[in-house]
């Protein structure tokens, strides 16, 4: 993969979620742009750099968050792992994939955050609704559809496969 | 994966949350004209009335409530006159404040604001406020960029008074102290607050309503912003996990987390 797309992807990305999450909230619940791009490149990049890149962006959203640190890595994580393991038995390109890949991931995220919350309330006494992760879980799948697709079309600037990969090396080749 | 799960589930969170770096500045660039322009579009949205299609008898009988609704609204405009003056106590402030826009929003699931463009002048823990009263305190700041709290994230704790505007005789409105109880007032998430330190009998029989305000009254607090608005009593009602005890919700005036721009108290008097 290369490594300055996906730097531009998580730029873009994180702004993105900073910007637009919250005019976007629909009944309390908004999207997370971050976990569509961990799906991405995911259902795309070779298995070890999946997981790096997909750690990679939850401790970066940890880092521009107020949460508590490792929070949103660890989630990815578990989402990176999940992905990489049934990859191989979806269609990866295909709208419905990426619907209920991504609602899947982020029910999981909602899972861990929900569960997070529970262990280690924020305030003494308060434990906020959890309802509103799950509600943003379906929230992303469904924009999951477009901009996965949008996303899809960029895969040549990711070099997802070496461009050399398949090919007979050349000292075999005809001449 | 091991150490992020160490992070957040085991290790205590003075550990973790010492000198974070405040990336949220790297971002503005992006995040500060999709925040301006997808807020100025649901503000747009929302507004935009829809075409009137209606029947005669439709909008007569409209015009029918109306009439009742002025008679209603001729108390609001009173009640608005005091929050207009409470504005002008807000302008009185702004000698100690500095005016930042805000950038965006935070990227997690919590409750805050990120400002751009902020000065050296603004430091941690300094209280924020807009129109409709305190906003939050700044959770970190530094690089040209600071990370606000607000008062509806969870576990945000402040304390206060209710008071209700209250037509006086000679036709004056007066704000009132409803009670002596001292609620205190936590954030929940969502764009809500939360009372629930007071015993139901105590609620009831002090006769709070919807719509009266809670004011801040926190000696951790600067005096000058002493009495400013945290928020208004959207319900009051039993509480689930004890039945002895009252759950009031209370809501911003406006939505904070759409805010255009904040002021941040810099100075103290």
């Amino acid at each position: 993969m290369r490594w300055i797309t996906y730097a531009i992807l998580a730029y873009v990305t994180l702004g993105m979620q900073t910007g637009l999450s919250a005019a976007l909230h629909v009944a309390g619940a908004g999207p997370n742009f971050v976990l569509m791009s961990v799906i991405f490149i995911c259902l795309n990049a070779p298995r070890d750099t999946a997981l790096l890149g997909a750690f990679l962006l939850g401790a970066l959203q940890d880092l521009t968050s107020q949460g508590t640190m490792g929070l949103y890595s660890f989630s990815y994580g578990l989402v990176a792992l999940m992905v990489v393991s049934s990859r191989q038995t979806i269609y990866r390109e295909h709208a419905l994939t990426h619907f209920s890949l991504t609602l899947v991931a982020g029910v999981l995220t909602a899972m861990v955050l929900a569960i997070h919350d529970w262990i280690r309330p924020p305030g003494s006494g308060v434990r906020p609704a959890a309802w509103p992760l799950f509600y943003s879980a379906f929230y992303s799948a469904l924009l999951a559809v477009p901009v996965l697709g949008a996303l899809r079309r960029m895969k040549p600037f990711f070099r997802f496969r070496s461009q050399q990969r398949g090919r007979m090396p050349r000292m075999f080749a005809a001449r | 994966m091991a150490l992020s799960f160490l992070s957040a589930f085991v290790a205590p969170a003075r550990l973790t949350e010492l000198q974070r770096v405040p990336l949220e500045g790297l971002l503005v660039p992006i995040s500060r004209p999709t925040y301006h322009i997808a807020t100025w579009l649901r503000g747009r949205l929302v507004r935009t009335p829809p075409e009137d299609s209606r029947s005669f008898d439709a909008i007569r009988q409209e015009n029918l409530e109306l009439r009742q609704e002025i008679s209603r609204l001729q108390m609001e405009v009173e009640r608005l006159g005091a929050l207009a003056a409470e504005r002008q106590n807000l302008g009185d402030l702004k000698s100690l404040c500095d005016r930042f826009p805000v950038a965006g929003t935070d990227s997690g699931d919590r409750d805050g604001l990120i400002l751009s463009g902020i000065s050296a002048a603004v430091k941690e823990q300094q209280p924020v406020l807009y129109g409709g009263g305190l906003a939050g305190t700044v959770d970190r700041a530094g690089e040209g960029v600071a990370h606000v709290r607000l008062v509806t994230d969870a576990g945000f704790v402040v304390s206060g008074q209710f008071v209700r505007f209250v037509k006086q005789p000679d036709g004056t409105v007066q704000v009132v102290r409803v009670s002596q109880l001292l609620p205190i007032v936590q954030g929940a998430g969502g764009g809500q607050m939360v009372i629930a330190n007071l015993p139901l009998q105590d609620v009831t029989s002090a006769q709070l309503q919807p719509d009266d305000w809670v004011v801040l009254s926190d000696n951790t607090w600067p005096a000058a912003i002493q009495g400013i608005r945290v928020g208004r009593i959207a319900s009051i009602k039993r509480a689930q996990r004890a039945a002895l005890f009252a759950e009031i919700k209370l809501e911003p005036e406006s939505g904070l987390m759409r805010l255009g721009d904040v002021w941040v108290m810099t100075r103290n008097p």
